[in-house]
């Protein structure tokens, strides 16, 4: 087990040096390798190609059908081509070296195989390899990296649609990079382990993978400022990825977001820690189970307090079925913007007609459930007028207002306050008529 | 739903001409180069056309004309393939282009606190969906029509009776459904509604039968027995069993004869065709199996049930990881025999105590994860245990299990 932190300090000297490198390169200097900074660069936009000024000279397409990828990289830069289609173009030549090697790996299938059976190892991709072919495939894909970031610079995010990580904007650009640079490193080591284990997971497994997560928050830590950790953490923990999907759900506002992390990451710290993966989880009393909901409880709570109650209800709101269900329904039917609100309240509507009806003394147990069931008429009435009968058929199906169903066995129901869902309950049975 | 008739209509008239188009323009291979050729076209240095003086190409980057602009790449001496990835990046700035004109809006407002919330379901009218599918479905057909797929998909050995051509017909038509149906799901915006139920079902009937109708009746019979939802479950079972084509042929058709009988066939359908009860359901199963085992017999029957069974598959996996020998799986698989055995020889003898007998079940525990170990390794054995053969830890406490073919019990469990 010793010679695992050996092996594993190996790749991550060679991590550190990399994040040292990165760090004192020049800013300016961020896009492009040092030996592409002298080609002549006339195009810069950010379409795809540039179509003024194109000149392909036979230099070109000689070197288009060459091996000197460097000299094609500054002919086509020359020749006024975009940078991603210079990528697009250098990176097929690349390829182009590598991929009789690649197909020696990774075979075609054989079209004499049986049409009668399913081929049940190349279903599993990576388990037809060999171990030394699995390697061999990983050193092929590390030397085609470092022969594309050598000639055109990382795939920055520009060259990725123009997608960019709202995240990892309080970096600087040359932390960003860095910081891409460790993940892919450490992503790599990990993607070795779950590939080398071949489906079949080791405790020695599970503690390599602890052992680099561990050392990559080290990097990650190492490359940032106090406040720029405390940022990263904010954006990109655990607790962060969660409750990024919340926020969007009840379209939340920065200053939401912070004042609930703090109480989501006290919450996760003692109740969702991280795991491998791999050890069995620990078992659970009634008592942990107990104490568990009361602290989401209290969470919920504290919740409440801080973002104030109408923000809370409308959090609820935004996240319960019967809400969800109809704003597709009106997005779907092109109804009034309105909709999802009005016939929302039905609920309340409807919960306070349920309760005055199970409250009212005058009324026997069959009035009541056949006031009951005409709650539910109603309300199925109202939801039809608003979105047609098709749409309100696909409204129920979908379990919109399923509690109506409730109501039409004669039960009652109540609304949880923390949108989980409702409470039904029988109509007490009326009493049997005494014997004679 | 008058409107939808009228919207399927128009796809299937459209999908129409695209049939025709595909059944009459000339075969694939004559269209677009195939492998061999691009690649002896791209980098044999004997391809390249002699020299020409540099040339101005800023008007045919600058035109829609894409044909002619890949025709001009290629006579300047541009590699087949990446003469065909520029005009597919020139393709698909136009497409871009287009795409902003109808929803110039769709810039995203993710923050980082959340994700962004004009996803095209949330921020596109109804209208603008319809648009950006017509566009993204005419750019995919621009593509495939001028440059080619950007990627070949691996061939479907199923289809390997047909000829090339109508094997292209068909990989062509399952791609247009595929794109009607991704086109009609898009647009319900998660809300589906019985009249989408209604387009999908068309969209199917209409798939089924545009693609009989690129074959004989001959190559029809062959196509299904190859292909269908049958075909599909039989040829993951037949590499469990180790069919011959001839098995397959065989359980294919009784399969195919029960199936027709009491299966609906509209994929659609909430429930099965009526007319058969659960019971008689379970009778004809049973007949079935009896039947195909009968016909692969004892040995493959039980073989196929190991190789399925989780812990011989996590044994598989072991051998794999640790290129142990390769009957290793079976001869650890092998050790539920020894379990077996010695559980009967404690039956068997009448004066041993309880406390005894217990006492044998924890040693015959302790043997077999000995030999686990034996076979795996310490570590291996430790984490195979740990998921696997759930069985030795209950026998480990005294207690007797029964180890069947597709799970196992406690005696107490079976008494209850």
């Amino acid at each position: 087990m010793k010679a695992l932190p050996l092996l594993l300090a190996a790749s991550l000297v060679v991590n550190a040096a990399l994040v040292t490198v990165t760090l004192r390169r020049p800013s300016s200097d961020t896009s492009a390798p040092a030996s592409a900074s002298t080609t002549a660069r006339p195009t810069e936009g950010s379409g795809t190609l540039n179509s003024t000024g194109i000149q392909l000279s036979p230099e070109l397409v000689s070197a288009l059908n060459g091996n000197d990828t460097q000299a094609l990289r500054d002919l086509l830069r020359a020749a006024g081509l975009s940078d991603d289609l210079v990528r697009t173009i250098v990176q097929m030549r690349i390829w182009k070296n590598y991929e009789a090697r690649f197909k020696a790996l990774h075979p075609e299938p054989d079209p004499n195989q049986p049409w009668w059976k399913d081929d049940r190892d190349r279903q599993d991709g990576w388990r037809g390899l060999t171990k030394a072919q699995r390697e061999e495939s990983r050193r092929l894909q590390r030397e085609v990296r470092d022969e594309t970031e050598r000639l055109l610079g990382p795939d920055t995010p520009k060259s990725n649609r123009g997608w960019q990580d709202q995240r990892l904007a309080f970096l600087p650009e040359d932390k960003i990079k860095a910081l891409r640079e460790i993940q892919q490193d450490y992503q790599e080591l990990m993607s070795e382990i779950h590939q080398d284990s071949q489906g079949f997971r080791l405790a020695s497994d599970a503690e390599k993978l602890r052992f680099l997560q561990e050392e990559q928050k080290r990097d990650i830590e190492a490359l940032m400022t106090p406040e720029e950790r405390q940022a990263y953490e904010l954006r990109m923990s655990n607790t962060a990825q969660q409750l990024r999907h919340k926020m969007t759900q009840f379209d939340a506002t920065e200053q939401e977001y912070l004042a609930i992390f703090p109480l989501q990451k006290a919450f996760d710290e003692k109740y969702n820690p991280p795991h491998d993966g791999y050890s069995p989880h620990p078992e659970r009393d009634q008592n942990y189970w107990k104490e568990r909901r009361e602290a989401e409880k209290q969470l919920q709570e504290q919740i409440r307090s801080v973002i104030g109650e109408e923000r809370y209800a409308e959090s609820l709101r935004l996240q319960d079925n019967d809400w969800r269900q109809l704003e597709a329904a009106t997005r779907r039917l092109d109804l009034p913007a309105d909709t999802p609100s009005r016939l929302y309240a039905l609920r309340d509507t409807a919960a306070a007609n349920v309760q005055q009806i199970a409250d009212n003394p005058a009324l026997g147990f069959d009035e009541k459930k056949a006031a009951l069931a005409a709650v539910a008429a109603r309300t199925r009435d109202q939801i039809r007028t608003s979105l047609g009968a098709e749409g309100a058929e696909a409204y129920f199906k979908n379990n919109g207002m399923g509690w109506l169903k409730e109501l039409e066995k004669g039960n009652t129901i109540t609304f949880r306050e923390d949108a989980t869902g409702w409470d039904t309950k029988a109509l007490p049975k009326p009493p049997k008529p005494a014997a004679k | 739903m008058n409107r939808s008739a009228i919207a399927i209509a128009a796809l299937a008239t459209l999908n129409a001409a695209l049939l025709g188009y595909i059944a009459f323009r000339a075969s694939p291979t004559s269209e677009y180069a195939s492998d061999e050729e691009r690649t002896s076209l791209s980098f044999d240095a004997k391809s390249v056309p002699s020299p020409v003086p540099a040339s101005d190409f800023s008007a045919a980057f600058a035109s829609d004309d894409y044909a002619a602009l890949l025709v001009r790449l290629h006579q300047t001496g541009f590699p087949d393939r990446i003469a065909r990835e520029v005009v597919r990046a020139r393709i698909r700035e136009d497409y871009q282009e287009r795409f902003r004109v109808i929803a110039p809006e769709a810039e995203s407002d993710e923050t980082w606190w959340r994700y962004g919330r004009n996803h095209r379901d949330f921020m596109l009218t109804k209208d603008q969906l319809v648009a950006i599918d017509a566009l993204a479905r005419e750019t995919a057909e621009t593509e495939d029509r001028i440059v080619g797929p950007s990627c070949q998909p691996e061939p479907d050995i199923r289809l390997g009776f047909l000829p090339e051509q109508k094997r292209k017909q068909i990989e062509r038509i399952e791609k247009d459904y595929l794109e009607l149906e991704a086109s009609i799901q898009q647009q319900t915006f998660g809300f589906h509604t019985e009249s989408d139920t209604a387009k999908m079902r068309l969209l199917y009937e209409e798939r089924k039968r545009d693609i009989l109708a690129v074959m004989t009746p001959e190559e029809r019979e062959i196509y299904e027995m190859r292909t269908s939802d049958i075909a599909a479950e039989l040829r993951r079972e037949g590499s469990w069993l180790g069919l011959t084509e001839a098995e397959f042929r065989q359980i294919y058709a009784l399969r195919s004869k029960i199936a027709a009988l009491h299966e609906s066939s509209d994929p659609f359908a909430q429930q099965e065709a009526p007319g058969i009860s659960t019971e008689e359901r379970a009778r004809e199963e049973k007949a079935l199996n009896d039947q195909i085992f009968a016909l692969v017999g004892s040995e493959r029957w039980q073989n196929a049930h190991k190789q399925q069974d989780r812990d011989y598959q996590i044994l598989v996996l072991a051998t794999r990881r640790f290129d142990l020998p390769s009957d290793t799986p079976d001869r650890v698989y092998a050790l539920r025999e020894e379990v077996d055995k010695t559980i009967s020889a404690l039956d068997a003898n009448t004066t041993l105590s309880a406390d005894g007998r217990a006492k044998a079940l924890v040693d015959l525990a302790a043997r077999i994860r000995s030999q686990v170990e034996g076979h795996l390794g310490t570590e291996a054995a430790e984490a195979y245990l740990q998921t696997n053969m759930r069985w030795l830890k209950t026998l480990a406490q005294g207690q007797e299990v029964i180890l069947f073919a597709d799970r196992w019990e406690t005696v107490e469990s079976l008494n209850r």
